[in-house]
């Protein structure tokens, strides 16, 4: 009697389990996975929309590795993602241990609006508006320096100076989330530990590497993998606020991908792109979980 | 009795050609581009059409074409493919030739032969809308480049109004006494803005009888001396004599109107904002070395050639460039009509004060490139023009570089042209 | 006489109070662009582009805001678009993702785990790459110009999904136990035990769903083109204008309308928003 129970139970929970996960796995499969398969196909192709489409084998993955042009893209977007992950998640660790003190509610209220405010506005809209402050002959920080007597800089001007800007406005934006999940990460870590510590004399800086940090590490890891993923396919912002330019300092590999199939009617090509760029979000994902294992303690 | 009916019926044939509405039921779609102003000039002209047709729905797509002309031949090509072509498309004409070589519209000539009603636009327009000597798109407003001045800077600095013949060190001396630094030497107002568009650059090159890429728009033409000649005249305007600000993302519009900048390469697009930002502007021509050309772009409309109610499509078109809706965009600021009657009211007249020019220099423009691989060619020419301006590369170098890129892009266009 | 704790104590009060000064200066400058937009919209168009940029609104004249709901861009119908598509996607997503979840959390089935794998991997794929297949795929069925389309996309996220398996993970199982052991179906404990314990982490989701959709650009643009379907972030586009005819104090207005209904729920749900995504976050 009880054999039949387990065996029926076992069927109950199949059933209820691939019939609760089908709405999302089928949701997910139509707009995900089949898009995924026909891009890679493509890839290999010479697709025109009008005429249809060529198979070319890896002529497009050729072209993409052996045009400087596409390999400086790639790079671009490989340190834009250093660069944007690094300050949006050190930023957001140094407010979250900033916030991480006693102070009156309304001010705790200010500052978590303060900074997550940012998070909520569309990205569009963030780079109109920061666009206006970086302009560099009328713009709004170039005002305020030149009153201050300083040089203006040529924020989105210089190929040089161009990639930090959109790093800044990028950290603008996206530290609040960081800060928030951090927080509370920062109050998981146990009072009385760190009051021994301190009471033992250890230093701020040694109790925050010896005990803050490996209680944290998951989250911070957790941080780090979803602040990279996103900075890989960064595209909006930085599409209304340089377009990619100047020349090509910072375009990424998402508004590479865009130029090419809606500008160049590069359909082929552009999926090629696609295809590196999955294939790099990918890598750099595996290199870092694996490297959770061994740094983070879970 | 009988003379009652014959009464009746003598009043209903007098009043049946005010009725002469059709009661033919359908659906058109119509694809524009555009701000509000393009939108509301548009909207009027289908609420007219509908008079006559009151039961056609008219579906409105509008494109504010943020991501450049290419962007826009994509979606369209996109439409095609998937069977969601619109009925009849208001395109611009660095499209036309993408369109044309894929059989995507039906020829005109007839219909614009037939139509008496055309004349009234300037000849030289449909010269630029024939494709292999058949025309596909009617055109319908139309924009240049002119040198937008600041009148009351001008006088202000006891500067005489531009000729029409003025040549480009004329052009650049204004400029210089029109730039103005303080104590600090951070400059207040500067002389003129270096163009960051395409369209607004190759009045420079027209002017200097070359272009960067061939007369037929087949290749790249980076490599003529004059090119380079060009590039530099623009660089020492930024970099030695220091009259323009650096070549930037954003247009700096905002500050001609705000009257921090004496001279910007524009058309008539701007003149709505420059009303309501009270500015004292007025135009002049290009300034000239060979000659004193400018470059034009225009609006045509088309019909699709999968269009399933042609002539009902006809009639909207006909709508679409008649005299009311060309004056409504005229007087909505938007570009400048082809029908030359519109442009010669008195609320496309009002502003700026030498209006006429626009038209007077008609004869004098040549259309900007437009090959099959347009959105290409401006991209790979302002990347390589912006690395020259803000000082990354050298004139040869880019140059070179810019001419290999063209000449790759074309080899690829083969692919589709062929 | 002050004791050595004191004066430790004394110390980290202002190491305490020298850094909030210090947070203080960053957040009132991490909300100056709000406060330029905010102050921009309140400028009269002629003097929109004036020097120096003013922060606080200089008038209270809402003639921009006016212009904005008086254009030939029906900018209401937009701004409902925006909010049903928004508030639609955001119900179906809790409802797939909560399903989902349980399932991954709770239930035992072959290729679960592999299953899980699998929709993971779809935070890696952007929006551009998958856009041109969904464009021709809805042409197809006429779902081109359809806010509706716009929802069927997203009913699902793989974001949602993890984050709430995680969440249901960390909740202690006796319930579902003791339920099954009673003899309920498998939706009963859904229904009654693991959904209740899910509510505190489906604010943070929801939030963020909701303002992804608010927000959203890339998709809108490729998919809609008529005026009438359009969301928020395109007419933003309309009302920039053809090569940015459009006023600036005109945009900014339209702007200030838009993040509204993201600002409102934002202060109004701060604290489940907070717990939210913080319980998510913590296990990993």
């Amino acid at each position: 009697m009880a054999k039949r129970r387990l065996s029926d139970l076992r069927k109950a929970q199949m059933r209820a389990g691939y019939l609760f996960v089908v709405p999302s796995f089928v949701l997910y499969a139509l707009f995900v996975l089949v898009p995924v398969a026909i891009t890679i196909v493509l890839s290999f192709t010479y697709y025109d929309i009008s005429f249809g489409a060529d198979w070319v084998w890896f002529e497009n993955y050729q072209r993409f590795f052996g045009e400087s042009r596409s390999i400086t893209i790639f790079w671009n977007t490989l340190r834009f993602a250093f660069f944007a992950v690094t300050g949006n998640v050190l930023v957001g660790l140094l407010l979250a241990l900033a916030l991480n003190r006693a102070m009156p509610g309304w001010l705790l209220y200010f500052f978590r609006l303060a900074f997550f405010l940012p998070v909520i506005i569309s990205a569009a809209f963030v780079a109109v508006v920061w666009s206006y402050f970086y302009a560099v002959d009328f713009g709004v920080i170039n005002y305020y320096l030149n009153v201050l007597g300083l040089p203006a800089v040529p924020w989105l001007t210089s190929s040089k100076v161009a990639m930090t800007s959109i790093v800044i406005m990028d950290v603008w934006k996206n530290t609040g989330f960081f800060m928030i999940i951090l927080v509370a990460a920062l109050q998981g870590v146990p009072q009385p530990i760190m009051d021994a510590a301190s009471m033992d004399g250890a230093s701020p800086w040694r109790r925050f590497s010896r005990i803050t940090l490996p209680y944290i590490s998951p989250v911070l890891f957790f941080c780090i993998v979803f602040a990279t993923i996103g900075a890989l396919q960064v595209f909006e912002s930085i599409t209304i606020l340089t377009g990619g330019g100047p020349g090509d300092s910072t375009r990424s590999l998402s508004i590479y991908l865009v130029d090419e199939a809606f500008g160049s009617f590069e359909l082929g090509y552009a999926a090629a792109v696609s295809v590196v760029m999955m294939l790099l979000v990918l890598i750099v994902t595996i290199i870092q979980l694996v490297g959770s294992r061994r740094l983070v303690e879970a | 009795m009988q003379k009652i009916l014959a009464g009746l019926l003598l009043a209903t044939a007098m009043v049946a050609p005010a009725w002469a509405q059709s009661d033919v039921s359908a659906k058109l779609r119509l694809m524009t581009f555009g701000g509000e102003a393009q939108v509301k000039a548009t909207q009027d002209a289908i609420a007219r059409f509908n008079e006559d047709y009151p039961n056609v729905e008219v579906e409105l797509g509008v494109d504010p074409i943020s991501g450049g002309w290419g962007d826009f031949v994509s979606r369209v090509l996109q439409q095609y493919n998937a069977g969601e072509q619109y009925d009849v498309y208001h395109t611009a004409v660095e499209t036309l030739q993408s369109f044309a070589a894929r059989d995507m519209f039906i020829p005109l000539t007839d219909f614009i032969e037939g139509n008496a009603d055309f004349e009234d636009f300037d000849p030289k327009l449909f010269e630029l809308t024939a494709y292999k000597g058949t025309t596909y798109f009617i055109p319908s407003t139309w924009n240049n480049i002119m040198t937008n001045y600041n009148r009351a800077l001008f006088k202000e600095a006891g500067i005489d109004t531009p000729s029409k013949t003025w040549t480009w060190e004329e052009f650049a001396d204004v400029a210089e006494k029109l730039t103005k630094r303080d104590a600090s030497g951070n400059v207040t107002q500067f002389g003129y803005e270096v163009p960051n568009f395409f369209f607004g650059l190759m009045p420079w090159f027209f002017s200097n009888g070359t272009s960067p890429i061939t007369a037929d728009w087949t290749a790249s033409n980076m490599t003529d001396p004059k090119v380079a000649e060009t590039l530099q005249f623009l660089y020492d305007l930024i970099h030695v004599r220091k009259v323009s600000p650096q070549v930037g993302q954003e247009g700096v519009e905002n500050q001609f109107f705000a009257g921090q900048i004496a001279m910007i390469s524009r058309g008539h697009w701007i003149v709505q904002n420059a009303i309501s930002s009270n500015l004292d502007m007025d135009i002049a021509v290009q300034p000239g070395r060979v000659n004193n050309n400018t470059v034009i772009g225009f609006g045509a409309y088309g019909i699709s050639s999968k269009s399933q109610n042609v002539d009902l499509a006809k009639a909207l078109v006909t709508e679409l460039l008649s005299y009311e809706t060309q004056v409504a965009e005229g007087d909505l600021g938007g570009a400048v009509p082809g029908r030359k009657s519109a442009a010669e009211t008195e609320g496309f007249l009002k502003f700026p004060p030498s209006a006429p020019l626009y038209y007077e220099t008609l004869p004098s423009t040549q259309a900007v490139p437009s090959p099959a691989n347009f959105q290409e060619v401006d991209q790979i020419f302002m990347r390589y023009f912006q690395a020259i301006m803000t000082d990354e590369m050298s004139i040869p170098d880019a140059v070179a570089a810019a001419d290999q890129e063209l000449t790759r892009s074309f080899e690829r266009l083969k692919r589709v042209t062929q | 006489m002050q004791t050595r704790s004191m004066q430790t104590k004394r110390a980290a009060r202002n190491v305490d109070i020298a850094i909030i000064a210090v947070l203080t200066v960053m957040g009132v400058l991490m909300l100056m662009p709000f406060l330029w937009l905010f102050s921009m919209s309140f400028r009269p168009a002629a003097e929109a582009y004036k020097m120096p940029p003013s922060f606080l609104p200089p008038t209270l004249d809402l003639s921009n805001y006016q212009t904005v709901l008086n254009s030939a861009v029906p900018f209401l119908k937009i701004y409902w678009n925006s909010l049903y598509v928004a508030v639609l996607l955001t119900i179906g997503q809790l409802v797939t993702c909560t399903l989902a979840a349980f399932a991954y959390a709770r239930l035992r089935f072959p290729g679960r785990d592999s299953l899980f794998f699998v929709m993971l991997i779809g935070l890696m794929f952007p929006a551009q790459v998958t856009i041109l297949p969904i464009y021709l795929g809805y042409a197809k069925v006429g779902l081109l110009n359809n806010p509706l389309g716009l929802v069927l996309m997203g009913l699902t996220s793989s974001f949602g999904v993890f984050m709430l398996r995680q969440f249901l993970r960390s909740q202690p199982k006796e319930l579902e136990e003791a339920a099954l052991m009673d003899g309920a179906g498998y939706f009963k404990i859904f229904w009654r035990i693991s959904l209740p314990q899910l509510r505190p982490a489906l604010a943070a989701p929801a939030i963020i769903t909701f303002t992804g959709a608010w927000n959203s650009y890339f998709q809108p643009r490729a998919l809609i083109e008529s005026q009438q379907a359009m969301t928020l972030p395109i007419a933003m586009d309309l009302l920039r204008g053809y090569m940015s005819q459009g006023n600036l104090s005109v945009v900014m207005a339209a702007m200030s309308m838009s993040i509204l209904p993201v600002v409102l729920l934002f202060l109004v749900a701060q604290k489940m928003v907070i717990q939210g995504v913080t319980f998510s976050g913590i296990r990993n």
